[in-house]
């Protein structure tokens, strides 16, 4: 094969628009796990961050301990652990044959992964608001519920939206590790593709093209979602 | 009213307060004067437990109170209000929320009798068109007052001024004095820390003037501007009135 034939191929691939199709049916999968998982992350992260700062010195250790696992291993071995160990230690426990789909495991294992750094990225939003802002709320005798509700969450909130969406972005890109368990997200679909053409270099340059325009938007929104955030300060 | 009977409170290796009573009794304003970490604020702040001291009590109403104990504090708390030298308004609420919030949710009164309330109370300090307003767009000296507002909002019966002033540009002290004033001449008893010599002995029922954590002095403003007793005071004195 030479040079001409290799860009031939790539012609004959752009010019399907199933082609296209099919890479877009992949994106929607990414950004479905990436947003599922994101939310999950908020989540855990709250929880997370509520464990870390709390006086119970048990409840921070458990905090530590989810930050520092997570934080300490590749997400690919912690998503390898959710589809290849997980299910079979169910199995071999419960002895009913346990199959789960590679999308719900591999969700589940980025969710649990970027909860340990929304944690940290929540309980630093938390610890950088002023003391006198808890000061103040404890002198007007606000409990320690409404203290965090009205006075120290809205603010810290305010903080941590833009690294939030920095990780938002980061997980639209890790998405693409579920590739390796076989589910079929954009990289994977471009992956095939590339199998079936012999030819990576269309699907492979138009998934990056189409993540690309994924963390373009979303950092656009976001960029105006901070200057409102912004003004209201 | 308030008693505190031999605080000491440490801070690393440093000793904040050195086994310090002080009492002050209804209708009482006490000024806490002396030089830059004698122990002003933290005697101010161990009463409100907003520190806790390593020993000794502290009585409101004749009342012991633990402030490591959730409930006794927030009983203490009610009856106090503090204003801090850099306001610490809430920057996310108006002015109007930033009053009403915490009679809602402590005193649970009705959003419409907390708005009345806070609206009378701003008009009390000269604010009764900022309700709308958020922190930052007002003066250091109109955030001190809303400040005080919303301190009153919460009906004290003795208010903590930790130097109320020293954040304001000079040309805004007054307006913010003006207002303490007012508070003191319809009774509120009062504990203030400052360094407005001028104003201690306008209003205060009694000075206490404190050194390296220890209570080195009190007296009458009269007596104490006019002859202090011990060396250290008339150093001091000497440096703050040149
Ligand atoms: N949270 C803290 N951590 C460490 N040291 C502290 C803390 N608060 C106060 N101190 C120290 O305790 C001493 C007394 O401080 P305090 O703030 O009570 O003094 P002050 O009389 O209010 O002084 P100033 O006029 O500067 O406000 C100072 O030496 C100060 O450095
Ligand atoms: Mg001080």
């Amino acid at each position: 094969m030479d040079i001409q034939e290799y860009f031939g191929k790539c012609l004959e691939i752009a010019s399907n628009p199933e082609n296209y199709k099919t890479l877009l049916i992949g994106a929607v999968y990414s950004l479905i796990v990436a947003s599922i998982a994101w939310v999950m992350g908020i989540v855990l992260g709250i929880i997370g961050a509520s464990l870390k700062l709390n006086k119970n010195k048990f409840l921070r250790f458990l905090g530590n301990c989810y930050v520092e696992l997570i934080r300490g291993t590749p997400m690919l071995l912690q998503i390898l652990f959710f589809y290849l160990i997980m299910p079979t230690l169910i199995t071999l426990i419960t002895g009913n044959a346990f199959r789960v789909n590679k999308f719900v495991v591999g969700t589940i294992a980025i969710g649990i992964n970027s909860g340990a750094y929304s944690t940290e990225l929540i309980r630093s939003g938390i610890i950088g608001i002023d003391a006198g802002q808890w000061e103040a709320a404890m002198s007007l005798n606000l409990s320690h519920w409404d203290m965090m509700r009205y006075v120290i969450l809205p603010q810290a909130f305010k903080q941590v939206v833009p690294p939030m969406v920095s990780e938002y972005i980061t997980l639209i890109k890790d998405s693409s590790l579920l590739s390796t368990i076989g589910a079929v997200e954009l990289l994977y679909s471009a992956q095939i593709m590339g199998a079936n053409y012999y030819n990576y270099l269309f699907p492979l340059m138009m998934a990056g093209v189409f993540y690309l325009v994924m963390t373009f938007v979303i950092s656009s929104i976001a960029k105006k979602v901070e200057r409102r955030l912004a003004e209201s300060d | 009213m308030i008693k505190a009977e031999h605080i000491s409170k440490t801070f690393q290796n440093v000793k904040a307060l050195d086994d310090v009573s002080f009492q002050i009794s209804k209708g009482e304003i006490v000024c806490l004067i002396g030089p830059s970490g004698s122990g002003k604020s933290t005697l101010c702040r161990c009463i409100n437990g907003l520190e806790i001291p390593d020993s000794g009590n502290i009585y409101i109403e004749g009342k012991q109170i633990d402030y490591t104990d959730q409930k006794q504090a927030a009983e203490a708390r009610s009856k106090t209000g503090f204003v801090f030298q850099h306001f610490n308004l809430f920057p996310h609420m108006s002015v109007m929320d930033n009053m009403i919030l915490a009679p809602m949710k402590t005193l649970h009164m009705s959003r419409e009798e907390a708005i009345t309330k806070a609206r009378e109370l701003l008009s009390r300090v000269g604010l009764a068109d900022k309700e709308e307003a958020y922190p930052k767009k007002l003066s250091g000296g109109q955030k001190q007052r809303v400040a005080i507002a919303r301190s009153l909002m919460m009906n004290p019966q003795i208010m903590l001024f930790d130097e109320p002033t020293s954040a304001l540009d000079p040309e805004m002290v007054m307006e913010v004095l003006e207002v303490m004033k007012q508070l003191a001449f319809e009774g509120m008893t009062m504990v203030v820390v400052t360094h407005e010599m001028g104003f201690a002995k306008e209003i205060a029922s009694r000075i206490v003037f404190l050194e390296e954590g220890k209570i080195i002095e009190e007296n009458t403003p009269d007596l104490f501007f006019s002859q202090p007793q011990t060396k250290r005071a008339q150093d001091f004195l000497k440096k703050v009135l040149y």
